[in-house]
């Protein structure tokens, strides 16, 4: 049971918690995290309350060092530093991050990601409005300093089962990802959110697509998705072994916009 | 008697394409109909004019359904037949209609902004083009841009790293909460992608319509400037390379910048009231059509229904 459930009830949906698990990035979080300060501006602007939170997974780059001067330079609570003991994995701090989140929707970014300030908004008005365990949208790669394609560019369709498309930089709802377990691992490493998209459509929660940008994913040269090797049968093995794709009731063509509505 | 084909399995916008030229010239008294490639066989032989919206997606749709020979048998019972095309000429995606049979296809007639050579001929076939007007129905219902639109900009097709680039540079230049829409490519019908409808739901809403090029070679891209300006948006192509062979129509930039600065200096509106004077002056693409086929030769080319059909790339993925 988590910190926040533990002291009963839901959290609530006024504000955005923004997690940031590190792992020996140091030379990433400024930016990842400046992009983080400015959403917060933007939303509380707009009468959303935020909340960042970085989780180190036990780093061994200085980063505890770099964090910590960080968050003593703002308001107590603004940010967040967690250090975590041992270094347990991905999941295991998405899991913390989301076990101290104050608000129910939770943002998840990488430390090397970086988010376009001024859409998180609408990302929190999408998931808000639609109820989905998870809302979301298009991430720009960079890779050498130059744009290199699009990620999480596609609604879900049965693809997901063979490759991931969908980057764990999104908005979800923690309360729910929580309530089936949170991020798991053991059987997926790198590919953490890969699992829990396929969890959640096993669990028939609402996956949304919002056709905007949501923020950069910079390719690092030694990143863990690039030094992973990992087969991808595995995960059909677990979520669609006999083939028959999505489950009856689960709806895969799901787009949204605040302004728009479902399209 | 006109009988427009149109692939029915596979990229949704030839059939709306279809129907939009049918419902334009029966306006005039022409009579006309629409039929997808799978049925084709079912129409009337007499008739003198085919008018083939993609040769290579009618061939891969009648394919699908088991009826590719009998696609092909009915096609030639039609003296004429007259490829509608709204591919770049010079890309692998065009040469598709060629694969099936070089005499399968007796005319091209190209719709566009401009056309895309000065040749007469294309692989041998005599080309016209044609300006890609609004249907009288369209001029009929043209929208206004008006203050107050949601979304600022939209980009909406198939991803590449151009328009990812693009939308990079959107965030930076224009604003950073656009509309976009660019999944992988691949074939685009009402559910992978947004059908007629959603798109001008999307466009109603949305103050500038932006594409870029990703040919190396001059192409406006069908749909999108009609599409845009009949529903309000301002269209706008940015194209660095080859923007000055665009210069005559209004909507085409070199750079994001000279696009922000435009809708600095004169405003959307103004740019709105440029484009929709501009396409509604070209008059109604039904009429423009039937100028086009009347200036053709009619001579018929060998019948080559017995030949069998080369193999083709069955994808249907169109990255138009």
């Amino acid at each position: 049971m988590s910190d926040i459930r533990s002291r009963g009830g839901r959290r609530p949906d006024t504000g955005v918690s923004l997690c940031i698990p590190n792992w020996n990035h140091r030379n990433y979080l400024a930016r990842c995290i400046k992009s983080a300060l400015n959403a917060a501006v933007f939303l509380q602007k707009n009468s959303v309350k935020c909340q960042i939170i970085v989780v180190d997974d036990f780093s061994r780059d200085g980063s505890q060092r770099f964090l910590f001067s960080l968050s003593m330079k703002h308001p107590p609570g603004f940010i967040d530093v967690v250090l975590a003991p041992e270094n347990r994995g991905l999941a295991a701090a998405r899991n913390i991050a989301i076990s101290r989140a104050r608000y129910r929707y939770v943002c998840f970014m990488d430390a090397d990601n970086e988010l376009i300030p001024e859409n998180l908004f609408m990302f929190w008005r999408a998931i808000k409005q639609t109820r989905a365990a998870i809302v979301y949208g298009n991430l720009i790669s960079v890779s050498n300093f130059k744009v290199d394609k699009l990620l999480s560019n596609d609604f879900i369709h049965e693809d997901i089962y063979i490759e991931n498309y969908v980057d764990a930089f999104s908005m979800v709802d923690a309360d729910r990802v929580e309530m089936i377990g949170g991020y798991y691992g053991a059987h997926a490493p790198a590919h953490e959110d890969w699992e829990l998209i396929l969890h959640l459509i096993a669990e028939n929660q609402d996956i949304v697509f919002l056709p905007m940008t949501l923020g950069y994913y910079n390719v690092s040269p030694l990143s863990m998705i690039v030094t992973t090797q990992y087969d991808h049968t595995k995960m059909r093995r677990v979520f669609d072994q006999r083939r028959t794709g999505f489950p009856s009731t689960f709806e895969p063509r799901r787009i949204y916009h605040p302004d728009l509505g479902w399209l | 008697m006109l009988t427009f084909v149109y692939p029915h399995t596979v990229n949704w916008f030839y059939a709306h394409l279809a129907h939009r030229f049918v419902g334009d010239l029966n306006r005039k008294g022409i009579v006309a109909s629409a039929v997808s490639a799978e049925d084709l066989e079912k129409c009337s032989p007499i008739d003198e004019c085919v008018l083939i919206l993609s040769v290579h997606e009618c061939a891969l749709s009648a394919e699908r359904k088991g009826k590719l020979q009998f696609f092909l048998k009915a096609l030639n019972t039609y003296p004429r037949r007259i490829l509608v095309n709204y591919d770049c000429i010079h890309t692998r995606y065009f040469c598709r209609h060629f694969t099936i049979g070089l005499d399968l296809i007796t005319e091209i007639i190209d719709v566009g902004m401009m056309p895309q050579t000065d040749l007469e001929t294309i692989n041998g076939l005599p080309y016209k083009w044609v300006f890609e007007a609004f249907s009288t129905d369209e001029l009929a219902s043209l929208e206004r841009w008006a203050p107050g639109r949601p979304v600022p900009w939209a980009i909406i097709g198939h991803a590449n790293q151009h328009r990812a680039a693009l939308v990079s540079a959107c965030i930076q230049t224009l604003s950073p909460g656009g509309f976009v829409f660019l999944p992988p490519v691949r074939p685009y019908d009402a559910e992978s992608g947004f059908d007629g409808e959603r798109l001008k739901h999307i466009l109603g809403k949305t103050d500038l319509y932006i594409w870029g090029s990703h040919h190396f070679a001059p192409f406006h891209e069908g749909l999108r400037a009609p599409s845009a300006v009949a529903m309000g948006a301002i269209p706008a192509k940015i194209d660095p390379l080859h923007s000055r062979v665009f210069a005559s129509i209004p909507w085409v930039y070199p750079s994001l910048r000279a696009l922000n600065d435009a809708c600095s200096i004169h405003g959307l509106a103004a740019l709105h009231r440029q484009a929709q004077e501009f396409l509604v002056s070209k008059g109604a693409v039904g009429d423009l059509l039937l100028d086009a086929l009347g200036s053709y030769d009619t001579g018929i080319r060998a019948d080559t229904a017995d030949n069998p059909p080369p193999r083709f790339d069955r994808s249907g993925a169109s990255d138009r």
